[in-house]
């Protein structure tokens, strides 16, 4: 891929300040989106997935702050912009689309009227024009009926409609990033495809580059161009959505992808599942974030953490049992040896 | 819309049984009070014997409790609410209630005008600065507003305003009479004669009863609205707000308040009702001749319609005020449809 770099997160860390203790729930992560492109967010519930969306969109929830890194898009550095020039952004270039379609539009008004808010919030037009507007833009989508939808409440639409709506809400204004947050999660199987399909056609037409934040390694396969897997609030696999899936290099990425049913799979062969839960993210594990899950865990993952660092072309990893982190592991530390006392699976 | 007219009516015809109801219940209780009210009338000594047999016959006390109760609902039913019997002996109860109602009405105007315009900006403005000083003073001040007693606060705005710093006049009397007396409600009639000094007037008599009496309803108000706007706040559709680029104010504003104004109105309009209904307590503080105590007047003197009359017309009120929440309600969110 030689397009250009659209948003750049380096060494992002979001943490909340609980009273329980600091949830240090993105630990330095790193990653990149391209002009057009669509980038899949893989991992379990609680791994980072959708505070590092919130954190792009500067929409953490209280009591949560980026505390490290820099968010870069089209040159603009978002963690230093003030909350004002934020909300130029906000809804115009980037914008967001979320899970549960029943509660993330406004129950009190039209839909035509939320989606003609966005349009007059980022441009100069009568609230009469934006709302001719967003008819135009629900029949672009190919939503039957536009004029009757827009004077619909969301209560009268069916799920799969509302999240249409969110979709049209988020590209109202034509933005160089959507961000949807698990979007066909709710929804039927049937209904789920016809949404991935908008989604997919989205970026040809309006030249949108899609994050898509998901755990449905089945959607990923399908819309993705590439996949950016994380875990416990870090990166720890990044590749192009071919080679995540023929070749994937770290132990949870393969244990993830071994959890998968398919059909064909052979009669004896069993799924996989890995054991363990997702770490606490008060009091993470040291070092590595997953050795006390992984199969291939050895002392230096208790101590030291893996850097992400490109094994292959365009393929990222974070793992001692590559070259490149098995070598600065063995240059700064001098022990490389398995983790006594560990079952082997 | 058709839908929305046939459900009121629908609720007005609701309307008869529990009238009845409440007949049914007042009169048994009044009735087993011991005492009359021509014994009450009687008992002064400025009755013969004879005269308070008289009176139990004209007003046929002496009829079994059933017959007096079937003959007061037909004289109900044909609009005749009967004449007073103790409280003021003749005079016709209809009237009574109407001269005393305009004086609770102006109250209630005064009072929700408080409640309204500073409850709902204090809750929306403690909710959005959550755990401020604002929202401390804010929370404290609504909790000494729910738990203090309206007659002491009464009694207490007239030592401070009325007598130690004499802004305000200590009582009710003494309005200047407006010219046009359409309604009775001295605000109103000032405005539609355009006289200046009633309407001065009509404000600074009762500003203090209504700050006694608002202080209550306004706390109410305050904390519900609080609540609510939290729990709207947290709500997804605030954050797709949010993530549209509205600002804070849009988000408050206009995504948040109206959402969470759903259930402060049924809260307001209840607490109208029943400052229609009269509020005794201040209306005795600041003597204001109002149906709360003409009520408790009538209950004391044993005045039997009166009562039945006072009790029937507050229970109309209060069902017409939720009526009237329930209507709003429908046309604040549109998911309630009838």
């Amino acid at each position: 891929m030689t397009a250009n770099v659209l948003l750049t997160i380096r060494n992002l860390r979001t943490h909340f300040f609980t009273e329980e203790g600091v949830v240090q729930a993105l630990d330095g992560v790193d990653l990149e989106v391209y002009e057009k492109e669509i980038i899949g967010l893989v991992g379990e519930t609680g791994s980072g997935k959708s505070v590092t969306a919130l954190s792009v969109m500067r929409l953490i929830p209280q009591p949560g702050f980026i505390v490290d890194g820099e968010i870069i898009f089209k040159g603009k550095p978002l963690h230093l912009l003030s909350e004002e020039e934020m909300r130029k952004i906000r809804g115009k270039e980037i914008t967001m689309i979320f899970q549960d379609p029943m509660n993330a539009l406004n129950p009190v008004f039209t839909v035509g009227n939320q989606i003609a808010e966005t349009i007059q919030l980022h441009n100069d037009v009568t609230y009469r024009e934006a709302f001719n507007q967003s008819i135009e833009l629900l029949r672009r989508l190919n939503i039957p009926k536009p004029e009757r939808i827009v004077n619909s409440y969301p209560h009268e639409l069916s799920g799969g409609m509302r999240q249409r709506i969110q979709i049209a809400i988020g590209l109202a204004c034509q933005p160089a990033l959507l961000i949807a947050d698990e979007p066909t999660t709710a929804l039927d199987a049937t209904v789920e495809v016809q949404v991935l399909e908008l989604i997919k056609r989205l970026r040809d037409e309006f030249n949108t580059s899609i994050m898509l934040i998901t755990h449905d390694l089945g959607v990923i396969a399908e819309m993705c161009d590439r996949v950016v897997v994380m875990y416990a609030g870090n990166v720890v696999e990044k590749a192009d959505v071919k080679t995540i899936f023929k070749h994937p290099l770290h132990p949870y990425t393969q244990a993830l992808l071994g959890a998968i049913p398919y059909a064909e799979r052979k009669k004896k062969s069993r799924l996989t599942t890995i054991p363990g839960t997702v770490p606490n993210l008060i009091n993470p594990p040291s070092g590595c974030r997953f050795h006390p899950r992984c199969k291939h865990a050895m002392i230096v993952c208790k101590t030291l953490k893996p850097m992400l660092l490109e094994e292959e072309q365009g393929h990222f990893v974070s793992c001692f049992l590559y070259s490149k982190n098995k070598e600065f592991a063995e240059r700064e530390h001098g022990v490389f040896e398995p983790l006594p006392g560990r079952i082997v699976y | 819309m058709k839908g929305l007219y046939a459900y009121i009516i629908r609720r007005l015809i609701l309307l008869i049984p529990v009238v009845l109801g409440v007949m049914l219940l007042t009169f048994i209780l009044m009735h087993s009070i011991p005492g009359n009210p021509v014994a009450y009338l009687g008992g002064s000594g400025k009755l013969p014997p004879d005269a308070v047999e008289k009176l139990i016959k004209i007003y046929g006390l002496d009829q079994p409790l059933f017959i007096q109760f079937f003959l007061y609902l037909a004289n109900v039913f044909q609009g005749n609410l009967g004449t007073s019997i103790s409280v003021n002996p003749g005079a016709n109860i209809t009237d009574l209630i109407l001269t005393a109602f305009p004086h609770t009405v102006e109250l209630t105007i005064y009072s929700s005008i408080i409640m309204v315009l500073v409850g709902i900006p204090a809750g929306v403005i403690s909710a959005k600065k959550r755990n401020s000083l604002t929202d401390n003073v804010t929370r404290v001040g609504a909790l000494i507003g729910v738990s203090m007693p309206v007659f002491w606060l009464g009694i207490m705005l007239q030592i401070v305003f009325g007598v130690a710093i004499p802004i305000f006049p200590l009582l009710w009397a003494g309005i200047h009479e407006p010219a046009v007396k359409a309604t009775g409600i001295y605000l109103i009639d000032g405005f539609l004669s355009l006289d200046f000094r009633t309407i001065v007037d009509s404000i600074m008599h009762y500003a203090l009863p209504s700050i006694a009496l608002g202080a209550l309803s306004l706390s109410i108000v305050t904390r519900m609205v609080r609540s609510s706007m939290l729990e709207v706040l947290g709500e997804d559709y605030i954050r797709t707000a949010r993530a549209k680029g509205c600002s804070e104010n849009a988000t408050i504003y206009r995504h948040a308040l109206r959402n969470s104004l759903l259930p402060a109105t049924t809260v307001i309009g209840l607490q109208i009702g029943g400052l229609l209904g009269g509020a005794v307590l201040t209306e005795t503080v600041f003597a204001i001749p109002g149906v709360g105590r003409l009520i408790t007047d009538a209950i004391l003197k044993y005045d039997y319609p009166l009562v039945m009359a006072g009790v029937l017309f507050i229970a109309i009120i209060y069902i017409i005020a939720n009526l009237v929440v329930d209507v709003l309600y429908a046309y604040l969110d549109p998911r309630i449809r009838y």
